[in-house]
């Protein structure tokens, strides 16, 4: 009997002492889907997106209700900013199911130490969202533009984000946790991807926007910012945020372009697959080599040139040359922009000397951003292969009539 | 109290082969006497007087139960050989008071099969009273029981509670007789016992535990004939009290006693070492010792070919699990746990939810609750309005529910889903005990959200594992971990040739 009165008390305690519990309705929150932070003076100003889940989900529309609604709250901290947001409206916030982060650029420059620790902390957030950077604008206008397809801007960021990765492989799926591990581990920098708004603004807030065949304004997510610890120092391009992600073995696939060989106008596009890199340090006259290995499948895609024989096992070894070489000179593009231009070892070199070389590392590790690190060489190895020419071997080109 | 006395006390020297005189008291009078008094006003007890033997110096009484007993066998197996058929033979002469006439009978004229002594008044009871007839003879201390029942039983006919695709089509009936029959036409062996016990003080029901001798440890049987023994009602009418009253004392939804209509089910219980035990008037039989899994078991796994046996069994793992939880898991997750769920199914959810005035838990439970109504009003209404249920069901749980704004459309597909899945699992007394758990883990989630629901898992899985039927922990092949016994447990393997020795 004493033993079963104990039981009670213990399972009793089991419900009482656990932290965090609270049943919420789902008609009763705000879910929010996407936060924008600028920052004006001191203030911070916190662009909220809260899904109007009756015209999202309805299969009978709506009506003329927008599908998302959009709070701008200021405040001294990212908190009261939001808990302002809860003034005007009738449901509570709910950051669970955030899917974006949105941080305008000058706040990025400024610096992103002071947001977040509120992503971190709160309890309700988990930091499995995208972080963007909002390219020559504000998070704001980023979050005001309608979007087609996709009714809610968060969910267009986010799917096109995820496409991206898998297609192009020049953006960073960065979320909040691999960002504070960036910020907070010895020897690498955070790296975030830009969204940019291309057209006029103005045209894309409205609703109409998506009711035209060719919508005036889009959101492009494309291209790395890199930062040098909280500050964002710069933009990377198209090809050097490729780069970056070769380096970081996060290539899923992407696409190449190489010159036909002995052509200087006619280009063939390749495929780049299964790519695989490892990237190792290795001391070298008492300082460290960065030694790069990019493995890689390619499939052709795109052949302009008439009389390339593709059947021939020879062009295909010259191709896996010039494709070689072409991975090659991206990552050097990166490494140069780095190393010279920005100076913050986005690339993870750091990382992969105090994987290699702790005792190197521990004993510079001061010296590594200011003196080391924009002069440790680096030695490319990249191995091509292609496997698959297309359905078809050599081009039709030849057999088109003049 | 002994009613028969014995011939040589007190009375001997009285005169009573040529007694003509109802005036007399004589023995075979007492006993009559005594018997119409125990016997009250019941018109169907039969008492029919008779002289026959020696100048017809014998006077005997035959006493049935008119229904019980069958007339014509009475007269083709008692009156006809006592008043016909010895007319004129030299047997007759023999029939006298001195001749003991009791062994002759029973030796030489009476041509009933089943005939068996009786030494008292309550035997006489407990024989005429489960259908033999009585003859009783005057001045002899014995009176003789005749099994002459004249059997008034339903005709063996296909389950209903446990219906199969392939497999034996046949069911136990009311009649003990025909269910024993019934298990030894499956088990053909000499090994298979069959003891009698009865049970309640007023209804005197009769009991057969039946075993295989040999596959069964002896003291489970005398374990089982201990507790039927104690059995302490005045009614028992339906193997449902005798388990009751004999299972392992111990507060549980969860049955400790497997019970099967279905004579091939029980047969494959006594091959695997269990115990039957047949209750007179019902057609479900009891089985022990019983262990979880085997409530989770259609026979037709074992009809089916292995892989096909396997799968279903596992799908109705499946289903006991979302019978048991599924209910609870939507309403932890739903109010709790919103950020578990998909994005696109929270958005529906939510709009869903717009404009519904309960919280999730209260919907939850009314829809149950309607269900539960609905099924129970199934089982218990009239045929002939059957339909009228099914059709507002219909209403109630389901599309128009939803456009009143009573309930969200989600909550009735899980409620419903809830419903199908529990249909799955094979023994109703187990589906009975999820149904009750289902209920207290939709309110510790409801109140406490996956926590609730983990905390009562651990209480569950504790509370199973301490449970014993007969001796035999309740978990078995899972906890205590037996290998040999997952071959016929989540899944079934391949049939194997027994290993099971028997130990004669």
């Amino acid at each position: 009997m004493t033993k079963n009165i104990f039981f009670l008390v213990f399972v009793c305690l089991c419900m009482i002492c656990t932290a965090c519990w609270d049943s919420r309705e789902l008609d009763d929150l705000a879910l929010i889907t996407s936060l924008g932070i600028d920052k004006i003076k001191d203030q911070y100003v916190v662009t909220t997106q809260v899904v109007n889940p009756a015209t999202i989900a309805s299969q009978k529309g709506g009506g003329n209700q927008s599908p998302v609604v959009t709070y701008k709250t200021k405040g001294k901290s990212i908190s009261e900013a939001m808990q302002k947001r809860t003034t005007l409206s009738d449901r509570e916030n709910y950051t669970s199911q955030m899917k974006v982060l949105v941080i305008g650029e000058n706040l990025a420059r400024e610096g992103l130490k002071d947001i977040l620790d509120y992503f971190s902390r709160s309890r309700g957030t988990e930091p499995i969202f995208y972080i963007c950077i909002a390219r020559g604008n504000t998070a704001e206008n980023i979050l005001e533009v309608m979007t087609p397809f996709t009714q809610n801007p968060a969910d267009l960021i986010y799917a096109s984000i995820k496409t991206q990765i898998k297609t192009k492989g020049a953006v960073m799926g960065s979320m909040m946790d691999d960002l504070i591990s960036n910020l907070s581990n010895e020897g690498e920098e955070a790296k975030l991807t830009a969204i940019e708004l291309i057209e006029s603004k103005e045209k894309g807030e409205v609703e109409e926007n998506v009711k035209k065949i060719a919508p005036e304004t889009f959101l492009k997510i494309s291209n790395i910012g890199v930062f040098h610890r909280d500050k964002l120092v710069g933009w990377l391009s198209e090809k050097e945020s490729i780069g970056l992600n070769f380096i970081l073995n996060k290539i899923e696939k992407t696409y190449i372009r190489i010159f036909c060989p002995g052509h200087s106008q006619k280009r063939i596009m390749l495929e780049v697959l299964h790519t695989k890199t490892s990237v190792k340090s290795k001391r070298q006259n008492s300082h460290p080599l960065i030694q790069i290995k990019v493995q890689t499948e390619i499939n052709i895609n795109e052949v302009q040139c008439e009389n390339l024989q593709i059947d021939n096992p020879q062009t295909i070894r010259t191709l896996n040359v010039l494709a070689q070489k072409e991975i090659t000179r991206i990552i050097k593009s990166v490494i140069f922009a780095a190393q010279k231009k920005y100076k913050t070892d986005v690339l993870e070199f750091g990382r992969a000397v105090y994987r290699d070389d702790p005792d190197y590392w521990m004993e510079n590790k001061e010296k590594w951003n200011q003196q080391l690190f924009g002069n440790i060489p680096s030695n490319i190895q990249s191995k091509v292969n292609v496997t698959f020419t297309g359905i078809i071997n050599n081009s039709n080109l030849k057999k088109i009539k003049e | 109290m002994s009613i028969f006395e014995r011939m040589n006390k007190g009375k001997m020297d009285q005169p009573t082969n040529q007694d003509e005189d109802d005036n007399k008291p004589l023995f075979l009078d007492n006993n009559l006497e005594q018997l119409k008094e125990r016997i009250g006003v019941s018109s169907d007890v039969i008492i029919r007087q008779i002289r026959f033997g020696k100048n017809r110096s014998l006077r005997a009484a035959i006493v049935y139960i008119d229904g019980l007993a069958d007339k014509k066998s009475i007269q083709q197996n008692i009156l006809d050989p006592l008043m016909l058929e010895i007319k004129g033979t030299e047997l007759e002469e023999l029939i006298s008071l001195e001749n003991n006439p009791l062994q002759l009978l029973k030796e030489s004229i009476l041509t009933a099969g089943d005939i068996q002594d009786i030494g008292n008044l309550n035997e006489l009871f407990e024989h005429l009273l489960s259908g033999y007839a009585i003859l009783l003879i005057d001045q002899s201390a014995v009176g003789l029981a005749f099994g002459l029942n004249e059997s008034k039983e339903r005709a063996v006919s296909e389950p209903t509670t446990q219906t199969v695709v392939r497999g034996p089509k046949e069911v136990f009936s009311e009649s003990i007789a025909t269910n024993i029959v019934l298990i030894r036409k499956k088990i053909k062996d000499s090994r298979l016992q069959v003891e009698n016990q009865s049970a309640g003080k007023v209804t005197n029901i009769s009991l057969a535990i039946i075993y295989i001798r040999g596959l069964v440890e002896e003291n489970l049987i005398q374990e089982i004939r201990n507790r039927i023994k104690k059995i302490d009602l005045s009614g028992v009418l339906e193997g449902g009290m005798i388990e009751e009253s004999i299972q392992d004392k111990k507060f549980t939804p969860f049955p400790t006693m497997y019970n099967s209509e279905r004579p091939d089910v029980i047969a494959a219980g006594l091959l695997e070492g269990r115990v039957a035990i047949l209750v007179d008037g019902t057609p479900f039989v009891l089985l022990v010792p019983a262990i979880f899994s085997q409530f989770m078991q259609s026979p037709e796994d074992y009809y089916q070919r292995f892989d096909i046996g396997s799968i279903i069994r596992f799908m109705r793992y499946i289903g006991l699990l979302l019978a048991l939880f599924g209910p609870a898991i939507y309403v932890a997750i739903t109010t709790f746990h919103s950020e578990l769920i998909p994005y696109p199914l929270l958005l529906n959810l939510a709009r869903q939810h717009e404009g519904v005035p309960l919280p999730t838990l209260g919907e939850a439970l009314l829809m149950l609750l309607m269900f539960e109504i609905l099924r129970e009003a199934g089982i218990r209404m009239p045929r002939v309005v059957g339909q009228a249920v099914s059709i507002v069901g219909a209403v109630v749980i389901g599309q128009a529910a939803v456009e009143a704004g009573i309930v969200t459309a989600a909550v009735v597909i899980v409620i419903s889903g809830t419903a199908i899945s529990s249909f799955i699992i094979p023994s109703s007394n187990m589906e009975i005990a999820i149904r009750i758990l289902r209920v207290i883990f939709m309110l510790l989630s409801g109140i406490f959200g996956l926590i609730g629901v983990m905390i009562g898992v651990i209480a569950l899985v504790l509370h199973l594992c301490s449970l014993r039927s007969f001796g035999v922990p309740y978990m078995t092949p899972f906890s205590p971990f037996i290998k040999a016994g997952q071959k016929d447990a989540f899944i079934r393997l391949p049939l194997t040739p027994t290993n099971k020795e028997f130990k004669e």
